[in-house]
């Protein structure tokens, strides 16, 4: 474990020696990002010209949603978002020896290699955008669903990073299939909503197959109050169970592997 | 857009037949067709983004029937319209430009006796063949399971005049995906012009939502920009909510945004190939 903490100390030392390079560019993203934040916000307003609620949730529990998920999103992107779009190409390409031959964890190494560090400043950001909001819509919580609102989130991350795993390593049977990271991208930023709005067949969608209830509905259901203790054990029990079958797939598609290169 | 495909086919100067397109095309869609799974995944990709929109709005709408004049049964098929517009009139070439211009292999391309911009549009409209399938077969899956929610153009006029539209909103989407791939020539990555451009697009074609429901100052701006014609210029006509001046002015405009991004990419080529350093030569 020591030596996975050494070797994840280098990774980040890498990454932010990379962004001190490019600071223009990481100025220049950090501007979109304050408009694609604002063209988030100006979803929720549009919808809130119509109605006084969607779905039971108020307008300030749907921009606490939103930024759950986008903090969410955040934090995917700053520790795995950069390392496992990669996979299908280096799959496909036969570049999975580097790591392989590596004396760790080909996985590890995959999912953590570059640490996005100007999403590490875009997430500073949006938690005090999310500290005005909870002060603009005057939200008082209960210290306990706090609690469990950020372990829900932290189950999260670790569902999202299943998900992403479990369809790249579908690259080792369809190859060339590095566009599936902007359809999971495009899933997963359906769980900015409630589910409730949804079907009954998509709403169980959304807690198994595709489960884009766990980064922001589940969360914040919990932080409002709205969970029952055994949703929040699904929701925790999932998150794990997902996880190890995401590690066991990439296990098994690994043995299908041919390297193309040598 | 149109006079951008001909000024290049005189380019030709005739010497390039109507079946070396017709092989250009079924090139093209052999290699499509060889990573079947790539062209499934963008498909799910483009519906997915308004996937849960109609269910939003449905939920917006309550015991509502009408709002802005949208009955529930439009704004399920406004979405449903969409969809059908991403699969069939939505370009994404840029990626592939990039590439060429960053790897260098737009070399090769200038090598042969046909232009670039010829390969690539032939590139991306035989794309299109196999997604307008893909939309085709859905649309019909939709409109039979159900009809109430999937609304019909009630004369033929309508039909001529919104596939009209899908060409307008086609050469404008591919126009902007030149632009940003073509901007690889000075700043190599594109990926923050392409997000700038396609946040632009998300807000002011009205892919959030009609763009009658967005405050009046935001329905000003999309006015004064190409983004509507992609979109919601198309929807409307679809939706019958026009009539003949509106529908003339739009085409005239959705005309007039083609000929000016046409001007503006073939400029930037023209530029771009000054600059360009051909890596790997």
């Amino acid at each position: 474990m020591n030596k996975y903490f050494k070797i994840y100390k280098i990774f980040m030392a890498n990454s932010f020696s990379y962004e001190a390079q490019y600071r223009g560019d990481t100025w220049i993203k950090m501007f979109f990002n304050i408009i694609w934040l604002a063209s988030m916000f100006l979803t929720v307003e549009v919808v809130f010209r119509h109605t006084s609620a969607l779905a039971g949730w108020d307008k300030g529990e749907i921009y606490l949603m939103t930024l759950f998920w986008i903090l969410a999103d955040e934090l995917a992107m700053m520790i795995f978002g950069a390392n496992l779009p990669q996979l299908p190409d280096t799959i496909t390409d036969g570049k999975l020896d580097i790591y392989l031959t590596k004396p760790m964890s080909a996985l590890f190494a995959i999912s953590t290699k570059i640490f996005l560090v100007r999403s590490l400043y875009r997430f500073i950001m949006e938690i005090i955008i999310l500290a005005a909001v909870i002060w603009k819509f005057d939200f008082a919580f209960n210290l306990l669903y706090v609690f469990f609102s950020i372990l829900l989130g932290l189950a999260g991350i670790f569902v999202l990073y299943s998900f992403t795993l479990m369809l790249n390593t579908l690259a080792f049977w369809l190859h060339r299939i590095d566009n599936v990271n902007v359809a999971i991208s495009v899933l997963t930023s359906l769980g900015k909503y409630p589910v409730e709005v949804l079907p009954r067949t998509m709403r169980i969608l959304a807690f198994t197959a595709i489960p884009i209830a766990f980064t922001a509905y589940i969360p914040v259901a919990a932080l409002t109050g709205r969970s029952s203790w055994h949703g929040i054990l699904y929701a925790l029990v999932f998150a794990g169970l997902f996880f190890w079958g995401a590690v066991k797939f990439w296990n098994f598609a690994l043995k299908r592997y041919s390297s193309a290169s040598s | 857009m149109l006079c951008f495909l001909l000024l290049k086919f005189r380019q030709g100067r005739g010497k390039i037949h109507s079946i070396m397109y017709l092989q250009l095309t079924k090139t093209w869609l052999q290699r499509h067709l060889s990573y079947r799974a790539r062209v499934v995944i963008w498909a799910v990709t483009d519906i997915a983004h308004i996937i849960i929109f109609p269910f939003i709005w449905l939920s917006v709408y309550g015991q509502q029937q009408i709002i802005q004049g949208y009955s529930r049964a439009d704004i399920v098929t406004y979405y449903i319209i969409i969809g059908f517009i991403g699969l069939t009139a939505t370009a994404h070439i840029s990626n592939v430009i990039r590439l060429d211009i960053m790897e260098g292999a737009l070399n090769g391309f200038l090598t042969k006796p046909l232009p670039y911009n010829i390969f690539r549009i032939f590139h991306e409209l035989s794309y299109k063949i196999i997604t307008a399938a893909i939309a085709l077969v859905l649309f019909l899956i939709v409109r039979l399971s159900f009809p109430e929610y999937l609304i019909m153009p009630a004369t033929l006029t309508t039909w001529l005049l919104f596939f009209l539209s899908l060409i307008g909103a086609f050469a404008i989407s591919y126009t902007f995906e030149l632009i940003i791939g073509f901007g690889a020539f000075w700043f190599g990555e594109t990926s923050a012009l392409n997000q700038f451009i396609n946040l632009l697009q998300m807000v002011f074609s009205g892919t959030i939502a009609p763009l009658i429901f967005f405050p009046s100052i935001i329905q000003q701006v999309a006015n004064l920009l190409p983004f509507k014609y992609l979109i919601y210029f198309p929807v409307e006509i679809y939706l019958n909510h026009l009539n003949a001046g509106e529908i003339i002015a739009g085409f005239t405009y959705q005309l007039i945004w083609m000929g000016a991004l046409a001007l503006f990419v073939f400029a930037l080529w023209r530029r771009g190939l000054k600059s360009y350093e051909g890596v790997g030569i």
